[in-house]
């Protein structure tokens, strides 16, 4: 190989040894955005409620012709409380149960009680420092007047919003609709639907 | 964390084991109908009425020391204290207070102050305008010692006033008792008043529960230290008695006469006999009927047949193991005692069962067929109202 053929060549060489390496590295990173969930399947929360029953009325389903088919409960403003213990599924879904009580009064000061104890599913929005979870409750209810019991079915579809203080501590407020029907055997021109409101305040701990 | 599947299923678990009491018309029905038991007049709530009668223009109830009347020409009207006879402390005891034909009797006992006891009249009283403590004539009375004081208990049956006289000392223990009776006791003097206690038996023992007449007998209802006795005679005086006490038993609370073939008797025990079916009062022997069980004991009976058909209602009575519960129903017809199981009762819909009178222990009931309304006067709630107010409903005296 002649002198300027290996002067091209070494040349060739130090171009190749230096160019290369640096066509084949990577791109600098690009920032990609990290997605972190605020929970995620093992996470619980146990929420303690309190706050106001609203008695709205009772549906009649098979009410006498030129009857109306909703009517007055007679009941006054009460009060009710609950204890909600939930597991997440993944950041947006979460199962649990609830565990409560509610009273009133009757036209002539007597107490009416009902305890719900129902099993709940929820979806969770996320945004900012908000948590609010819409869900529907289904289970049975204790129904307590003038020395007799009853237990029948209820339907309590909810949505809450939360402000999440800290990672442990949530504080929020819950709008609650009952549905409970109350069925008659042998007399279903009793059969009535109760339909409630209660709206109460929740401080929320996750676990 | 993996969730136990099955603690989802607990709650439907729960409700279908879980024994539920099944009201006949619902929580919620209830609650629909629901009515405010309205205070009428000035009675008060817990004014304990033991005797209530009504004399045609008035109703009367005894209030321990004091008696209280009203008119009956309307549905509400205000009480009033109705003046005693003088002579007695103030917080003397109005014992009894019976009616025979157009007259009002009373009796009267006071331990402390003055140590006096008597029976009275008060004439005509559903026209008598001005009635005073100087309008009642004393029949008679007693004046007692340190260790001893008169009680005189009253009845009437037909045109006939029974007086049971009744001597105790300081402890309450009767020492002595007697029972007389009348056919004219507007204008016998008690001294021609007939002895009847060897007739009956009486003695310082015995209760006399009721004496009372069914249009054709007389019926005598006396305890004694551990039974009772029904007697029944055609004669005022039980000259010819004859015992229907078979079939029986206990110590009795209460008697009632429909008419000479239906009878009703309470006892101790919470049965309820009577001749609704079968045979009737007026058998040689009565065969007796019996319903009822221990749980209540039963205290006043009223027929409300011409109000709601073929239906008697009877209280209720507080024991040291149970409470009052208000009424039950009987079916005339069929004997039935209806204890309320399925809270289908008399007045239910609007407002009983919502009320204090479903828990109270009753004394007893007045009924007036003429006005269509019925009183409940109880141990401990006070009296109430039935009348119709577009259904029958209940009112607090």
């Amino acid at each position: 190989m002649t002198r300027k053929k290996k002067l091209l060549f070494s040349a060739l060489i130090l171009i190749t040894m230096t160019f290369v390496p640096l066509y084949s590295q990577e791109p600098e990173n690009e920032e990609v955005p990290l997605e972190i969930n605020l929970y995620s399947l093992g996470d619980k929360n146990f929420s303690i409620n309190l706050g106001l029953f609203f008695p709205l009325f009772f549906l009649d389903p098979t009410p006498a012709s030129g009857s109306s088919a909703v009517s007055d409960t007679n009941l006054t403003l009460g009060g009710t409380g609950s204890l909600v213990f939930e597991a997440y599924l993944n950041n947006n879904i979460k199962i649990g149960g609830e565990l409560g009580i509610m009273f009133a009064f009757s036209p002539n000061d007597n107490p009416f009680y009902m305890v719900p104890i129902t099993a709940r599913v929820a979806y969770e929005f996320h945004f900012g420092q908000f948590s609010m979870p819409i869900y529907m409750g289904l289970g049975m209810n204790i129904m307590t007047y003038d020395d007799e019991t009853n237990v029948q079915l209820l339907m309590k579809p909810g949505i809450s919003l939360y402000w999440n203080f800290d990672s442990s501590w949530s504080f929020g407020g819950n709008l609650v609709y009952w549905i409970a029907p109350e069925f008659i055997p042998d007399h279903s021109e009793y059969d009535r639907f109760g339909n409630f409101l209660d709206f109460t305040i929740s401080a929320q701990y996750h676990f | 964390m993996k969730i136990n599947n099955k603690y989802l299923y607990l709650p439907l678990v729960a409700l279908f084991l879980t024994t539920c009491s099944q009201s006949g018309t619902g929580m919620f029905y209830s609650l629909e109908h629901e009515k405010v038991i309205e205070e009428t007049n000035n009675l008060n709530n817990k004014a304990i009425f033991s005797t209530m009668i009504d004399t045609g223009s008035y109703y009367i109830g005894n209030v321990g020391p004091k008696i209280y009347y009203r008119s009956n020409a309307l549905h509400f009207s205000s009480w009033r204290e109705l003046p005693m006879p003088s002579g007695f402390a103030r917080d003397a005891a109005s014992s009894s207070l019976v009616m025979v034909g157009t007259d009002l009797y009373i009796s009267r006992s006071s331990i402390d102050g003055p140590n006096k006891s008597g029976f009275y009249r008060l004439n005509e009283v559903n026209t008598n305008t001005n009635i005073s403590s100087g309008a009642w004539i004393e029949i008679h009375s007693k004046t007692g010692s340190e260790t001893s004081f008169t009680v005189f208990e009253l009845h009437s049956a037909n045109t006939n006033l029974y007086v049971n006289e009744m001597t105790r000392d300081k402890d309450g223990k009767t020492t002595s008792s007697s029972l007389y009776t009348t056919n004219d006791p507007q204008n016998a003097a008690y001294t021609a008043y007939t002895d009847i206690s060897a007739a009956l038996g009486i003695t310082t023992a015995d209760e006399i529960v009721e004496i009372a007449f069914d249009t054709t007998n007389y019926w005598a209802i006396i305890n004694n230290s551990t039974n009772g006795e029904v007697y029944r005679d055609t004669n005022a005086n039980f000259s010819t008695k004859t015992s229907q006490t078979a079939n029986t038993s206990g110590k009795f609370i209460d008697f009632y006469a429909i008419d000479p073939n239906n009878v009703l008797l309470s006892n101790s025990n919470g049965k309820i006999f009577n001749t609704l079916v079968g045979d009737d009062a007026s058998a040689a022997v009565v065969t007796w009927v019996s319903t009822g069980s221990l749980k209540t004991q039963y205290n006043g009976f009223a027929d409300i047949s011409t109000i709601t058909a073929d239906t008697m209602l009877v209280g209720t009575v507080a024991t040291g193991t149970t409470d009052g519960v208000g009424y039950h129903q009987i079916d005339i017809n069929t004997g039935v005692l209806n204890t309320n199981t399925s809270k289908i009762n008399f007045s239910e819909i609007n407002n009983y069962n919502s009320s204090n009178l479903s828990e109270s222990t009753i004394n007893g009931f007045l009924v007036d067929e003429i006005n269509s309304r019925i009183f409940a006067y109880t141990e401990n709630e006070g009296v109430f109202l039935n009348i119709d107010n577009s259904g029958r409903e209940w009112f607090h005296e």
